[in-house]
């Protein structure tokens, strides 16, 4: 391009030929550059330089004018490698050992970086005066500039010299690894070596690691390699005589190492390639080893190391994106820990049974009670401990946060009374637990066990033990605060929705309307002579649990006092509503009636029928007796309700009636005398029925609950069955039994037997049939 | 009543349609008069089972017969024993037969059909059997009535296991009644479901009774195996 353009242009005249011109020219250039070479540059006229050069490029000689001063930086290169750096590498020993460590390989080191210094310094002044041959030649030629050649040259002369290759290689890398044991480098000098090597291109054809320069390919790969067997031995050394915390705490610090020496004198570009092989040599390799040691996870979460928790959930997320190795290691040992809750009741349960021979039932329930209370507040104590953690070593990640509730989910399912105990224990803090509790605390044990609610799969089994005992603390005037009460409603429709507690919500609202009704009803009989105070509580039967809310079998004979106050309420009521109808639970009633013994007069507190059987023997003539037979007769109670009643007041700490014969429990032949001589230090005095107060069920009476949940069940899973295909008409099995148990989800998980036989059922009712052709499609008949 | 006419809908007769119309030849009278030879004292709509025992008798037919059985299926009898006037004047009629001589040839015929293994006739008249053998009045058959049949219907090679079959009911619900759900199924199982139960589907939707049975014939099997 540029030749053609002198074209048109009018040549100096030549003197001479090409030949004996370039000789000249050389000779005047080479003995210059020999001269710069020696920094004698300031003797030389660059203008004359310049245009030497610049004639033999346009005299044709640019080629040979390339090609000898790539001769003569090669030879001044290969002289100065001899002279002034192999010298200080005689002596370092190849990679393996420590060489270069000592200052001999800083000597080393240090000659190079100087070597580099200069050889850069000269070639910028070579390159000046070849600044034409650069501009014109080069690019046609498609060769390297100047000074670009130069740095070549000095990668393969000086740099890949064999002995000061691997000289150079192992002094860096035996550098690296003096720091990574604790030695101080000269990174400096490091650093410049490395620069200069990033600087030269690697040269060839581009490497499949994409190494662009002599760094990347020559040192780097070696660097790494021997990064490589360092942790995997520190690894192997340490692995046996660090504990799990201390391990990780090492690992975290030698990628924090890794990471820092890589922007100080490693290329940033190496930090993530370092890292990685701390990874794959101290985590990967060793995760399972440190999750199961003695001090591994189990004993972390054991002894809430939270930090050191932390670190290895940061840790192995490195390797392993799902953390699923930890995830597993928690959830094992929150299983275990739940276990234990569960077989230490289970072997208190045993204890007080076996115990229990000729103690009295009374105190074995108390026991059984106490070991479900207890169970409760370990797993509560278990998931505070585990909120805990999750929030402060795994950052109260989601995925984490399911592993453990899983796992609580898992041995609370393992439990099968945890229903009932949870109940029992909300039973428990609403009655007894709030004194002494401020309303902050006993708010804090409300909300925990509303967590334990969520874990449990069959929350109809809680729901049915929650009715209950809610009845019986509502009846029985046991609720301490009606807020906390209606608190834990309100969380439990937060979790459940309205009709999980529309119910229990009616419970609350037939206490209050049962308080106005007898307002109105003690407003109606202002004036009137009254033998008998009586507050009726009025309970919608559907609301409450049958075993309140049935149909009162147990007929009662009401003294003629007691039966003209209930007539007269009666009659009350249903003057203002019409249509109802009321039937009497003299089973859930008390009553405070007043006795006069020989030494004192007492108030008693007493249940309905013991009031009723207590006034019997207001006609009995004074140390006359009453039989069992006669009792029942008078009375009509049922002779279970008898028997328990009979027992509160004659075989219990308050001795009302004495019996013949004496002894613990009542039978249909006994005889029954008004104690006349009874006296107690208090004038008030609550005569407990026996079995009244909330406890562990027995196992002939979970039996009978879970009988009567099982019928439940079963209607449920119809009308779910019913409400699905009365709206898809057409559903195939498998979809019909998932949609069914998810509809049943938040209550039961009813099991895929369960729903076919009722699926069965309704085909044998015609509310559904199989499709023809097809057996596993069903059809909706409306 | 539901249950009976759904019953009759789902299983059309094996007549070619184009013989469904009444042609002129067949006297309904001479069917009428027929049938009125044979039919109940006390109801004369059907036959009792005095009167269904010389009809087959006419038409050299053992009661016991399983074509006897067919022959039910294919005059669309209401229950076991009984034919119904309408009902029978309709069957004959739509086969173009009036006389004694021509219902003995189509039993015959009905007698080499059945006989050959016809799966379409087979399924039909499984499918009808269950009403049929039902009691009047009765929801489902006692498993005395239903094993009966089963071991007129569905002995091997229709269903290998039915000795089997019959077996595990016995001793897992001997009291119990065989709804037709699980009567209806037992005819797919034993079609599609192999020998050694490989190919069933706990998930493919039949009716627990059978998931039941696999299990007792699959721990059957390990026992022997031990």
């Amino acid at each position: 391009m540029s030749a053609s353009r002198l074209k048109g242009k009018i040549k100096p005249p030549r003197k001479i030929n090409g030949a004996s011109n370039f000789d000249e020219a050389w000779e005047l250039l080479s003995s210059a550059i020999h001269e710069v070479h020696r920094r004698n540059a300031s003797v030389l006229s660059y203008e004359q330089l310049y245009r030497n050069a610049y004639n033999l490029v346009l005299s044709k000689n640019a080629e040979r004018l390339y090609n000898s001063v790539k001769e003569l930086v090669k030879k001044q290169l290969q002289d100065v490698t001899e002279t002034h750096i192999l010298p200080t590498a005689t002596g370092l020993r190849g990679a393996g050992g420590q060489a270069g460590v000592d200052g001999q390989g800083l000597r080393f080191l240090k000659a190079l970086k100087d070597s580099w210094e200069d050889h850069t310094l000269c070639m910028g002044m070579v390159g000046d005066i070849m600044l034409y041959l650069d501009r014109v030649y080069t690019k046609t030629a498609n060769v390297p500039q100047i000074y670009d050649a130069g740095c070549h040259i000095f990668r393969d002369v000086v740099i890949r010299n064999n002995q000061v290759h691997s000289s150079l290689i192992s002094t860096i890398v035996n550098l690296v690894r003096a720091e990574r044991d604790g030695d101080v480098i000269d990174r400096s000098l490091v650093k410049s070596i490395i620069d200069m090597l990033g600087t030269l291109e690697a040269g060839g054809a581009i490497p499949a690691n994409g190494a662009g320069n002599v760094y990347e390919s020559d040192l780097e790969p070696k660097l790494l390699e021997k990064t490589r067997t360092y942790y995997i031995n520190e690894a192997r050394t340490l692995l046996p005589t660090y504990s799990a915390p201390q391990y990780l705490a090492l690992v975290d610090r030698r990628l924090r190492e890794e990471n820092e020496r890589c922007t100080t004198y490693i290329p940033a570009s190496s930090a993530s390639k370092l890292t990685r092989v701390v990874d794959g040599t101290m985590i990967e390799a060793h995760m399972k080893a440190v999750i199961e040691v003695g001090t591994g996870i189990s004993w972390m979460l054991e002894h809430d190391k939270i930090e050191d928790l932390g670190r290895a959930w940061r840790l192995f997320q490195r390797v392993d994106t799902d953390v699923n190795a930890l995830k597993t290691a928690v959830s094992e040992h929150v299983i275990a820990a739940g276990k234990e809750i569960n077989n230490a009741v289970a072997a208190g349960v045993n204890s007080v049974e076996e115990g229990a021979e000729g103690e009295s039932t009374v105190k074995e329930k108390v026991s059984a009670t106490s070991l479900a209370l207890k169970w409760v507040e370990d797993v509560v104590r278990l998931k505070g401990k585990y909120d805990t953690i999750w929030h402060g070593a795994f950052g109260s990640e989601d995925t984490m946060e399911k592993t453990i509730s899983q796992s609580f989910e898992h041995f609370i399912a393992l439990h099968p009374q945890a229903p009932e105990y949870i109940s029992l224990f909300i039973d428990d803090n609403l009655k007894r637990g709030l004194k002494g509790k401020t309303e902050t605390e006993v708010e804090t044990v409300l909300d925990r066990t509303i967590t334990l609610f969520r874990y449990l799969k069959d929350k109809d089994v809680f729901e049915k033990y929650y009715k209950g005992h809610l009845a019986k603390r509502l009846l029985w005037g046991r609720t301490v605060s009606d807020d906390a009460e209606r608190g834990m409603i309100a969380k439990m429709k937060m979790e459940m929705g309205y009709n999980f507690t529309n119910k229990l919500e009616g419970m609350f609202k037939d206490m209050r309307l049962s308080a106005e009704v007898v307002d109105e009803y003690k407003k109606h009989m202002e004036g009137q002579e009254r033998a008998i105070e009586m507050t009726p509580q009025i309970l919608t039967s559907t609301h409450w649990p049958p075993v309140v809310a049935r149909e009162t079998q147990d007929t009662c004979i009401y003294p003629p006092e007691v039966e003209k106050a209930r007539l007269s309420f009666q009659a009350f009521y249903l003057s203002r509503h019409n249509g109802r109808k009321l039937a009497w639970c003299p089973h859930l009633g008390t009553a405070d009636i007043r006795a006069v013994f020989t030494n004192k007069r007492h108030e008693l507190n007493v249940s309905t029928y013991a009031m009723v059987i207590l006034l019997q023997f207001n006609n009995v003539p004074q140390s006359g007796s009453l039989s069992f037979q006669d009792i029942q007769q008078a009375t009509s109670i049922s002779a279970g309700e008898l028997v328990r009643n009979l027992q509160s007041l004659a075989c219990a700490k308050y001795k009302i009636l004495t019996k013949e014969p004496k002894g613990r429990n009542v039978s249909p032949t006994d005889r029954f005398f008004f104690n006349e001589s009874f006296s107690a230090p208090m004038t008030r005095i609550k005569v407990p029925t026996i079995a009244a107060s909330n406890k562990v069920e027995n196992d002939a009476e979970r039996r009978e609950t879970m009988k009567k949940l099982d019928d439940e069940r079963k209607h449920e899973v119809e009308a779910a069955i019913v409400r699905i295909m009365k709206s898809r008409k057409t559903m195939d099995h498998n979809n019909l039994v998932a949609e069914v148990t998810k509809q049943l989800s938040t209550r039961f998980s009813p099991s895929p037997n369960m729903i076919k036989q009722r699926i069965e059922g309704l085909i044998e009712r015609d509310y559904l049939e199989r499709k023809e052709g097809d057996h596993r499609v069903y059809n909706y008949l409306a | 009543i539901t249950m009976s006419s759904r019953g009759r809908s789902s299983a059309s007769r094996t007549v070619p349609s184009s013989t469904r119309r009444t042609p002129p030849s067949v006297s309904l009278a001479s069917l009428d008069a027929i049938f009125s030879s044979f039919a109940s004292p006390t109801d004369p709509s059907e036959t009792d089972i005095d009167g269904t025992i010389r009809y087959c008798q006419a038409l050299s037919l053992d009661p016991e017969d399983p074509v006897t059985l067919v022959l039910s299926y294919q005059l669309n009898a209401p229950s076991m024993g009984i034919f119904s006037r309408s009902r029978f004047v309709d069957g004959w009629s739509q086969l173009r037969v009036d006389t004694i001589e021509g219902m003995r040839s189509v039993v015959e015929g009905l007698r080499a059909t059945w006989e050959s293994g016809d799966e379409q006739l087979f399924k039909r008249v499984y499918m009808f059997t269950y009403n049929y053998a039902r009691t009047p009045g009765q929801k489902s058959i006692s498993l005395e009535v239903a094993i009966a049949y089963w071991t007129l219907l569905l002995s091997p090679p229709r269903f290998h296991h039915l000795d089997f079959w019959i077996q595990f009911l016995q001793e897992t619900r001997p009291e119990k009644t065989v709804p037709k759900d699980t009567w209806n199924l037992l005819y797919d199982f034993a079609k599609n479901v192999d020998a050694d139960f490989g190919n069933y589907d706990e998930d493919g939707a039949w009716p627990v009774t059978l998931d039941e049975f696999v299990e007792w014939m699959r721990g059957r099997g390990n026992k022997m195996a031990e």
